[in-house]
């Protein structure tokens, strides 16, 4: 036996020696919650719940008043809430619209289970909710003006939390503890997105291992799950309203992109994906006429996925096109001018040279490669441009090292920094009105 | 009835075959999860979550034979979803290079899993988790590159590192990392 060899075979023995432990009993609960767990979803949800509002009308009867008294009443009415309203918008912040390129405002990042924000410019941060509870994803309200996150009850279970850009005023949303699903990425914002119009929230949920999609009132005042008839992952609102959610659906008509209106529950099949094929990442862009995804053969050795683009009605599909030696693209990210897209272009078919490219969205060309191999735009990176669409924000992902990095790049110059702090979940850019 | 068979059967929505596949792995996993995690409440978290994957998604698996492999794969993983996850509550204890005593009371083969358990510490997660596919579940460096999908370059790099520090540690005469040091230079 060699020198070599003898070490192997004590280090082993070592390892064996420490990793010695009592018979893991937890077996007959993991087994107990796959018993109760489906592999394919076979849909029927009994225990679908709906908040309960409150809606009374009365109609009173008008009685007969001169006409001239009226419209003079009414015009002096009118000035004068005219004259309020005015006050009020002076005295107070404007805010963005929620789609489309706006200001940079504050990052928020989670470290060690507290959030904090941070001014990107002067790298000055602040520890916005800290305290023995475990505080992850932080999401910017589109108006910058509140901030939605996830607060850890266990390994399964979360809570979801508003609160204002400071921290302050804490809603809770889910009373009842819900166990979220990430899609294939595990960012944050394939768990939960706050709707246009800020009054409810959107979260992908997983119930009896099957996902679902939980909408939650912004006001803590009720949740319900929408039935859309199949598994469901991935779900966002269609901008600009919020109307319809897109989701990634398996059914009896297969894998594929579908949407749901909200009001009516009413599904729309968008895209049907091939047998043998994984399909991630669905995202709107910012005017809500197009949806980029990427897609992958499932039998192919190697990663193979590619991103597409195709209308919002299921019309147009194309693939943005690869330079040549690029072997697959995927991670597509909008920019808030819908004009390009952020994608991670990869070279080989594994990890080994990926790197960060925006490319038009109408795919006219290659795009730009704006983030080299080193950056490690890898697997599970998250990436999100500027409200101002100048740079992109990343949490690189190198699988084996520490994947708690920011960096920014600057898209003109193709400069990436690292920002000065950590985060050991996808940070969130606050858009302020331009 | 061998893995395969329970395999086929399991993925065809039969728990009972699961089950038996599940109750098979969960020790060897426990114990790998503990070696990478370093922390035993979190190495249950990862072994439950690869579990409760592994039902959820068996159907994704191709090769049944590739079962034992693909299980491993999902503990990695998720054991390094957790080590991402780590919070306050998880008392990551920093062994310093200079607070290592001198272990003269111990039998040689205690005192190397004193050290080993030290090395394993310093390592991150990644890197625990490639010493321990290799060195305790016995894969070969290709699969353990699969497993982890990162270059076998990388894995062998990362390897001799954590090797090299090993043995440094164990080699009684090479004691750097074992002997006290004052101010950064070697007693």
């Amino acid at each position: 036996m060699t020198m070599q060899h003898r070490r192997s075979a004590e280090l082993e023995a070592t390892l064996v020696d420490l990793a010695r432990g009592p018979y893991p009993e937890y077996i007959d609960d993991v087994l107990a919650r796959t018993a109760r767990s489906r592999q394919r979803p076979a849909w029927t949800f009994p225990e679908r719940w709906l908040p309960m509002f409150g809606i009374a009308s009365e109609q009173a009867l008008a009685p007969r008043f001169p006409l001239r008294a009226i419209a003079i009443a009414l015009i002096v009415i009118a000035l004068l809430v005219a004259t309020v309203v005015a006050l009020i918008a002076g005295a107070q912040p404007r805010i963005p619209a929620p789609f489309g390129v706006a200001d940079n405002g504050l990052i928020a990042f989670e470290r060690g289970g507290d959030i904090y924000t941070a001014d990107p410019a002067t790298g000055v941060q602040t520890a916005i909710l800290t305290g023995s509870q475990t505080d992850v994803g932080p999401r910017f309200s589109l108006d910058g003006t509140r901030i939605l996150f996830e607060r850890k009850l266990d390994y399964f279970h979360s809570q979801l939390y508003l609160a204002r850009s400071d921290g302050t005023g804490l809603t809770l949303l889910t009373p009842e503890p819900l166990t979220l699903a990430a899609g294939d990425l595990g960012r944050a914002w394939e768990k939960y997105q706050l709707s246009p119009d800020g009054r409810t929230v959107l979260m992908a949920t997983e119930t009896s291992g099957v996902h679902t999609i939980t909408i939650a009132q912004a006001d803590g005042t009720g949740v319900r799950r929408l039935d859309v008839g199949m598994s469901a992952s991935e779900p966002s609102f269609r901008p600009p309203n919020g109307a319809e959610i897109l989701f990634i659906g398996e059914g009896d008509q297969g894998l594929g992109l579908f949407a749901v209106n909200i009001a009516t529950e009413t599904v729309r099949q968008i895209q049907l994906i091939p047998n043998g094929f994984g399909v991630a990442g669905p995202s709107w862009s910012p005017d809500g006429s197009h949806i980029a995804y990427w897609m992958w053969d499932e039998t192919a050795n190697g990663l193979t996925a590619r991103t597409h683009v195709v209308w919002a009605d299921g019309t147009g599909d194309r693939e943005l096109p690869s330079p040549p030696g690029a072997v697959w693209n995927a991670h597509a990210t909008w920019s808030n001018d819908g004009n390009r897209i952020f994608i991670a272009r990869a070279y080989t078919p594994g990890y080994d040279d990926v790197r960060g490219a925006v490319v038009p969205a109408d795919g006219s060309d290659f795009g730009v490669e704006v983030a080299p191999a080193s950056v490690e735009t890898n697997c599970c990176a998250a990436w999100m441009w500027s409200p101002d669409d100048t740079k992109l924000l990343g949490r690189t992902s190198p699988i084996t090292g520490t994947p708690d990095k920011l960096v920014i790049i600057d898209v003109a110059t193709r400069t990436v920094s690292s920002v000065p702090w950590t985060s050991t979940s996808d940070p969130t850019w606050q858009r302020l009105t331009p | 009835m061998d893995q395969q068979r329970l395999v086929e059967r399991a993925r065809g929505g039969d728990h009972d075959a699961f089950a038996e596949l599940a109750r098979g792995s969960v020790v060897r996993l426990d114990e790998a999860a503990r070696l990478i995690l370093r922390d035993p409440e979190l190495a249950r978290d990862a072994v439950q979550e690869a579990l409760f994957r592994a039902w959820r998604d068996l159907r994704k698996l191709r090769d049944p034979a590739r079962f034992e492999a693909w299980l491993y794969r999902l503990t990695v993983n998720a054991c390094l979803d957790q080590a991402r996850r780590r919070r306050r509550w998880r008392i990551e204890v920093e062994l310093l290079e200079t607070d290592t005593p001198s272990i003269p009371d111990m039998s040689a083969a205690q005192a190397d899993r004193e050290v080993v358990d030290q090395v394993l510490r310093r390592l991150d997660e990644a890197g625990r988790a490639i010493v321990v596919l290799h060195y305790f579940l016995g894969m070969p460096l290709t699969d353990v590159a699969a497993t982890l999908g990162i270059p076998i370059g990388t894995v062998k790099s990362r390897l001799h590192r954590a090797l090299g520090e090993m043995r440094i540690a164990i080699d009684p005469e090479r004691t750097l990392v074992t002997s006290p040091v004052s101010r950064g230079q070697p007693a």
